[in-house]
């Protein structure tokens, strides 16, 4: 779904917190996303390719994807399970829970900068 | 919300910037927007339902059958969602029911942003249900919070029944499942036992209703549950 809006998202959400200078110096975007996000990691990438290539802001920027799972948490037995098959129950109780830890993930979770005494 | 400022050092900033204020939600501004009508509509005493489903499976067709039935009744406004022309609005308004159209212009979901644009230019005074009638899609209107109070996901007997488990968010965040064209189920391949199993091993707490627009089955049943929740929503000090 909607992988270029997200990008322009991401890319509004950076802009709005670095000056020209450090943007320059962004090396990594680290996304959190969860498999319930609906959104597909590879199409995201070339999202933000496309997204480069049209505007050449970024350009010596890597995005980095990371795919989190769906746990839940059961109120009965307080175990945490990873939710498998997309049935929502406790591995170890086996009572139905949904109640999410992780998985719903649309994030930005990281950003990382050049070595500014290695840059060029 | 990421917080750079606070932890910028130098001037010059190295490395990783690791902490967990850094991350940010990307559909925070959605998010917002959502919590600012979830609290207009608790003013007014509005109940509002988000309609979803794949396109074609007869959301608009329940729209006008429950209008027909609670219109009397209720103060009944309804905000619908297409890529493209006002005909469901049309529809709907000419069974009785006021009704908005948002075009998307090829968006395939709604946004809270748009729903409150849309909210602006309708006068919600004195209603009692608002029903946004979503994008025929059953993947991006799930992770679209629209400040709802309930998500009503319709399945037809004529799309399948393995669909819960290929779009499990949708059915998670639901609180009502409405298996529509239900006048038809002799004829297709379909079991609301199975789909209902499936839904239920997503989201244990779904009700299920089963209907037909056409024939008026369930429609009944579908009243009642709105009209409960009017009545809870009116309750709310």
């Amino acid at each position: 779904m909607h992988e270029m809006s997200i990008i322009q998202q991401v890319v509004n959400s950076l802009n709005s917190e670095l000056s020209a200078e450090e943007k320059y110096q962004v090396s990594n975007i680290i996304l959190h996303l969860g498999e319930l996000s609906n959104v597909q990691p590879i199409l995201l990438e070339n999202a933000f390719k496309a997204y480069q290539e049209a505007s050449a802001d970024y350009v010596h920027t890597r995005l980095t994807v990371l795919q989190i799972p769906v746990v839940i948490h059961c109120d009965q037995c307080g175990e945490d399970s990873r939710v498998k098959q997309y049935v929502f129950k406790c591995n170890n109780c086996g009572k139905p829970s949904t109640n999410l830890i992780s998985g719903e993930e649309l994030l930005i979770h990281k950003i990382e900068f050049f070595d500014p005494f290695k840059l060029q | 919300m990421i917080q750079l400022s606070q932890q910028r050092t130098s001037k010059n900033k190295r490395g990783t910037i690791n902490c967990d204020n850094t991350t940010r939600h990307l559909l925070q501004a959605n998010d917002f927007v959502a919590e600012a009508i979830r609290n207009k509509m608790l003013q007014s005493k509005t109940l509002v339902i988000n309609i979803v489903s794949s396109a074609g499976s007869g959301k608009t067709t329940l729209m006008i059958e429950t209008g027909k039935r609670l219109k009397e009744k209720y103060s009944i406004k309804v905000l619908v969602g297409d890529l493209e022309t006002e005909r469901d609005a049309d529809r709907i308004k000419a069974a009785g029911v006021d009704a908005l159209q948002i075009v998307t212009g090829g968006i395939c979901h709604l946004e809270a942003q748009m729903v409150w644009q849309a909210m602006e230019t309708m006068d919600l005074t004195g209603t009692d249900l608002l029903f946004i009638e979503n994008v025929g899609n059953l993947v991006c209107p799930a992770s679209f919070d629209l400040g709802e109070d309930y998500r009503v996901t319709l399945i037809a007997s004529t799309e399948g029944d393995d669909k819960p488990k290929k779009y499990p968010r949708m059915f998670l965040t639901s609180e009502l499942m409405i298996v529509s064209k239900a006048d038809l189920l002799p004829y297709v391949p379909f079991s609301v036992e199975e789909v209902t199993k499936d839904a239920r091993d997503i989201n244990h707490e779904l009700e299920v209703i089963t209907i037909s627009s056409i024939k008026g089955d369930g429609i009944e049943e579908w009243c009642q549950w709105l009209e409960e929740r009017i009545a809870l929503k009116r309750q709310i000090v």
